[in-house]
């Protein structure tokens, strides 16, 4: 497998701070969000992220800044996620609102917006892998080697999540909604 | 919705979310915490030397000054009384995470309810327990009679009464122990109850529950959570104070995962914030403090993968 890291000192820090602000920023916070459905945590994760990547000792391997950025967001996301466990469940779980640019379209929004909110609904397993593969488009070894699971386990997540999902959406076509968490 | 459309998450997600940006202020604010935490890692190995000398410092003067104010005090003087400090499974008064004022008009409370009450018994101060084989056991304020039916093997008899049990040494603890049942009292094993996670002794004319503890440095040893709390499969309902309760199957889903992934914190209990109460089937009640997401009795463990399988259940 390959790693993520090396041993290679950066030559220039800050430059390579800009430019992987510039390229990534937006998927780490945007991802961050998608997973915890909440604005000012979002923007605390990405800045941990940042703050890790520019305090790191040692720069990422050319071609592994993305994979590296969003394995420390999921990290982030995930400690959040279960700190916050008993206000989740005492006050329910928060409920991913929709933030697109004011000259967006309305056309299909509200669909679109289902389908991310019954993403959210996902149980954290399932939630993270169908958002590291379908959204930020890692391949199955790429995720393996992220969460440090066989990919096979990936396999089955994947499966298991879109069968989750499909019942999720079907409840909510039908007018269940989303009940339960 | 078509499921299909997961196909297509990545630009539907960015066109979601496209007012959601990592802008400059962002940038400023982050690269303003990074510097700020470069120089803290960068000072800290120039501190460490002064650390040192100030730590060394207060070490002399703490090694002497008692020395130079003693001047009076006999050389026939006796030591000073050693302090040991013990610390039991539910010594602490539960504490309630929610009220009402904290849940919001839209909030959906599922199941919430669950007792917060200790089911651990003090008797004016003191902890109420049996020690035998080495290992202590904590009694229960349920039942106020364990029925006879209820009743296993002997696995020891009470040999050693005593107001300090936390001074006792491992003789005693293991040859059988106690500070509320009179010597000569048999210490039952439990029926459906492994005798590591819980026993029974006769107490002022009632047989009482006690169940597993760390106390004065008796723990868990290498153990782990299911050698000293073994409900496998025998779970009927499970309640967590403030959240809600599990019931058959899913309680029973949810004690395996704790005892799957619980990893040891601390060989002592800890303060607790609520309770994890588990309703055996055959009707007895066993307790778990719970802080965070750590349980004790026996040790303090820790188990984020079992409070995630408990919302999911609920």
């Amino acid at each position: 497998m390959k790693r993520l890291e090396s041993s290679v000192k950066a030559p220039d820090r800050n430059a390579q701070f800009e430019e992987l602000y510039a390229q990534y920023a937006d998927d780490v916070l945007r991802m961050a969000y998608f997973y915890l459905a909440d604005k000012q945590k979002a923007e605390d994760v990405c800045q941990d992220v940042f703050v890790k990547l520019y305090t790191r000792g040692e720069a990422i391997a050319p071609g592994c800044e993305k994979a590296w950025l969003l394995r420390v967001t999921v990290n982030c996301c995930r400690d959040l996620w279960r700190s916050a466990w008993l206000k989740r469940v005492v006050l329910g779980a928060p409920t991913l609102e929709i933030i697109p640019a004011q000259e967006d379209t309305i056309e299909q929004r509200e669909e679109k917006a289902e389908l991310m909110r019954a993403i959210h609904k996902l149980p954290v397993q399932f939630r993270e892998t169908i958002l590291l593969h379908y959204y930020q488009g890692l391949g199955i070894a790429e995720i393996a080697q992220m969460l440090g699971l066989p990919e096979g386990t990936i396999s089955s997540r994947l499966s298991r999540a879109r069968k989750k999902l499909e019942s999720l959406l079907k409840e909510e076509a039908t007018g269940d909604g989303y009940q339960r968490t | 919705m078509d499921i299909k459309e997961l196909e297509r998450l990545a630009p539907t997600a960015d066109e979601m979310l496209s007012g959601l940006h990592a802008d400059e202020t962002m940038k400023r604010r982050i690269l303003s915490a990074a510097r700020e935490e470069k120089k803290r890692s960068v000072s800290m190995p120039r501190l460490v030397p002064a650390l040192c000398c100030a730590a060394l410092a207060v070490a002399c003067i703490g090694m002497f000054a008692p020395r130079l104010s003693q001047t009076a005090v006999s050389a026939a003087a006796s030591p000073a009384p050693v302090s040991i400090d013990t610390i039991a499974a539910g010594d602490e008064q539960a504490v309630s995470m929610t009220r009402m004022a904290d849940v919001s008009g839209t909030a959906r409370v599922r199941a919430a309810g669950g007792s917060s009450d200790s089911l651990f018994a003090s008797t004016s101060g003191d902890i109420p327990l049996v020690a035998v084989n080495g290992a202590v056991y904590r009694m229960l304020s349920t039942p106020t009679n364990v029925e006879s039916s209820l009743l296993g093997d002997a696995v020891g008899t009470v040999s050693t009464t005593t107001d300090e049990p936390s001074l006792a040494d491992d003789s005693a603890m293991a040859g059988g122990l106690s500070n509320v049942a009179e010597a000569g009292q048999t210490i039952y094993a439990v029926s459906g109850v492994d005798v590591n996670t819980a026993v029974a002794c006769e107490v002022g004319g009632n047989m009482r529950l006690f169940q597993r503890v760390s106390y004065a440095g008796k723990g868990p040893g290498g153990q782990g959570l299911e050698d000293t709390f073994s409900v496998r499969g025998q779970v009927a309902e499970l309640t967590l104070s403030g959240v809600g309760t599990l019931i058959g199957d899913a309680a029973n889903d949810a004690a395996a995962v704790l005892l799957d992934h619980a990893t040891l914190k601390s060989a002592d209990s800890s303060a607790r914030k609520q309770t994890l109460t588990v309703t055996l089937t055959n009707g007895l009640k066993l307790q778990l403090g719970v802080s965070g997401d750590t349980v004790s009795a026996c040790g303090k463990w820790s188990c984020p993968e079992f409070f995630e399988a408990f919302e999911s259940g609920l």
